[in-house]
């Protein structure tokens, strides 16, 4: 039985909400409020130019370009990562020898603060000095002196494969619990029935993840979307700004040039666009609990 | 039938190898980079292996002037955020699991979607009202700023714990004559010791980390935290990439122990917290 203390209730909230008032939701509007006007240095003071702003950059190609590259970050990350995990949960899910051992030395990448993870592959991507290029000769496919990061065609792949590497064990962790969960006398039943193991994983592994799977995708992407330190000490968003993304430009804009009234609608728009893709998923995740 | 079983032993065997060698493959680059001396560096191509270890490296980093500024200010900056997020957390979790109140649902919901805050969107406005208040460059400014974002990751996690521990205890001992605030210490608190601890933990694994707000906010040197303090080795003219990982190393290594202590609690939190939604 819940007590019914309204009162009491609040003052205990009181705090937190407080809290996400002052440093979450204000800002926003603040940040709302700045994005209407004119603070490019150039053009002297700060003025109101009200919605023109957004005008001007959308036909302007460069929030397009970085749109782009953002969504290819996000989907590519968020699905590799919750796949790879997926598949490194389900081995791990099997008993082995000294499987604790594994299991703790595949979530180093995650608990690795960020900075030092983006810093380790910008030596491991290097020219000369990097252990890919060696990999790729030891391997046998002869000498390379591929430039990872300074090939505008290439950067955005070795970001998101550096990206992939530092969050796929979130999501081990995650789906790892889960499948734990799945209760094991429906793997005897079906196996009774004849089934193989890609349909008890169609049939039985999947739905009863399902909940858990569709909560990791959410958070992943709005964190992959968010993530900056990884691009800014990787490329900083170049080379030909091939590798912007959102946050990236966004810090750029505004610590860089000084145009907080720029930085400040693409950050609306971001915004807006993580929380209609958060509120699609979360309708989606309730439906499916409804049924 | 046993060739079949063979056959995906073998490919089970194979799985874990790729698996372990791509979660790896950068560490063995670090760990290697850390332990050559400055001349065995840059040989073309590199050599895996060392031929001649040397600790210099680790030596210089702990040597470095700032580096133990660095790591105090990280620490304190780590440990404030984490006391007061477990305060300000414990008690909303305590409210959203025992008690109702009108509007409880919609409070909760505004607690979670906080989670999926764009940081980038906020980084602007909060640099603003940080800088107006004259907050810049220090440590309550920085603090502030890493509660926003850990408060509802904590409230969640702390949510999810006190749901598993039955509203029965509680009731029993007030029963007994407790007061509702005497249960919720004598009864709640001690069982709930290890879901505090993996939820300060986390809040502490992510504080430690956090670059952009510590970029953006602390731009005098000495009050540096160590993620952006670690870029110093990255120097103006040519990155000494030796000490740079022998630093990140040890930068590191106190994060590996905290996370192995708290793996299971926290497990346990963030998946009942992702089910019980």
């Amino acid at each position: 039985m819940k007590t019914r203390s309204t009162l009491l209730g609040y003052l205990l909230i009181g705090p937190s909400v407080l809290l996400l008032l002052v440093l979450l939701f204000i800002p926003l509007m603040y940040s709302l409020q700045i994005s209407l006007q004119d603070t490019d240095l150039s053009h002297g003071a700060p003025r109101w130019i009200g919605l023109s702003g957004y005008v001007d950059m959308f036909k302007n190609g460069e929030l397009l370009k970085i749109g782009k590259h953002s969504i290819v970050w996000t989907a590519c990350v968020a699905f590799f990562q919750v796949a790879i995990g997926l598949g490194a949960a389900l081995l791990l899910n099997r008993k082995f020898p000294l499987r604790w051992l594994v299991r703790v030395l595949v979530l180093l990448p995650w608990v690795l603060p960020g900075v030092i993870a983006a810093l380790t592959w910008r030596l491991v991507y290097d020219s000369q000095f990097g252990f890919l290029n060696s990999l790729i000769a030891k391997l046998g496919f002869g000498q390379h002196a591929t430039d990872w990061l300074g090939t505008p065609g290439l950067a955005m792949f070795s970001v998101i494969l550096a990206a992939i590497w530092k969050g796929f064990p979130f999501a081990m962790l995650m789906l790892l619990a889960a499948l734990q969960s799945v209760p094991h006398d429906q793997y005897e039943a079906s196996k009774i029935d004849g089934a193989d193991g890609l349909r008890q994983f169609f049939h039985i592994t999947l739905p009863s993840i399902s909940g858990v799977l569709k909560t990791v995708i959410m958070l992943v992407s709005i964190w992959t979307f968010n993530y900056f330190e990884m691009i800014y000490v990787l490329t900083g968003g170049g080379p030909i700004r091939s590798t912007h993304i959102a946050p990236t430009y966004i810090y750029e804009l505004s610590f860089g040039h000084f145009n907080f009234g720029e930085a400040s609608r693409v950050s609306v728009v971001s915004f807006i666009f993580i929380f209609l893709i958060s509120l699609i998923l979360i309708r989606q995740m309730h439906k499916n609990e409804r049924n | 039938m046993m060739i079949k079983r063979m056959g995906s032993r073998i490919m089970f065997a194979v799985g874990i190898a790729a698996l372990l060698f791509f979660s790896l493959f950068p560490f063995m680059q670090m760990l290697s980079t850390s332990l050559k001396s400055s001349d065995q560096l840059f040989t073309i191509p590199p050599v895996w292996i060392p031929k001649d270890i040397t600790l210099s490296n680790f030596a210089a980093a702990l040597r470095h002037q700032q580096f133990a500024d660095y790591f105090l200010n990280s620490l304190f900056v780590s440990v404030v955020t984490c006391v007061l997020v477990i305060i300000v957390s414990v008690l909303a979790a305590y409210s959203f699991t025992r008690l109702e109140f009108p509007g409880r649902k919609f409070f909760l919901n505004v607690i979670l979607v906080s989670q999926m805050f764009c940081i980038s969107a906020i980084v602007i406005p909060l640099y603003k009202i940080v800088s107006s208040l004259g907050l810049l460059n220090s440590y309550p400014g920085l603090i502030l700023a890493y509660m926003a974002f850990t408060v509802p990751v904590a409230v969640w996690l702390l949510r999810s714990f006190m749901l598993n521990i039955p509203i029965d205890m509680e009731e029993s001992a007030m029963m007994e004559g407790a007061s509702k605030l005497q249960a919720f210490i004598k009864v709640i608190v001690p069982i709930l010791r290890p879901g505090i601890g993996a939820t300060a933990a986390y809040v502490f694994l992510i504080t430690w980390q956090e670059f952009l707000f510590s970029l953006v906010f602390m731009t005098d040197p000495s009050k540096r935290t160590l993620p952006i303090g670690i870029m110093d080795f990255k120097g103006q003219y040519e990155t000494n990439w030796g000490t740079m990982m022998a630093a990140s190393i040890l930068i590191s290594i106190p994060v590996f122990i905290l996370f192995l202590v708290i793996q299971r609690q926290l497990i346990s939190g963030l998946t009942e917290g992702a089910t019980k939604g």
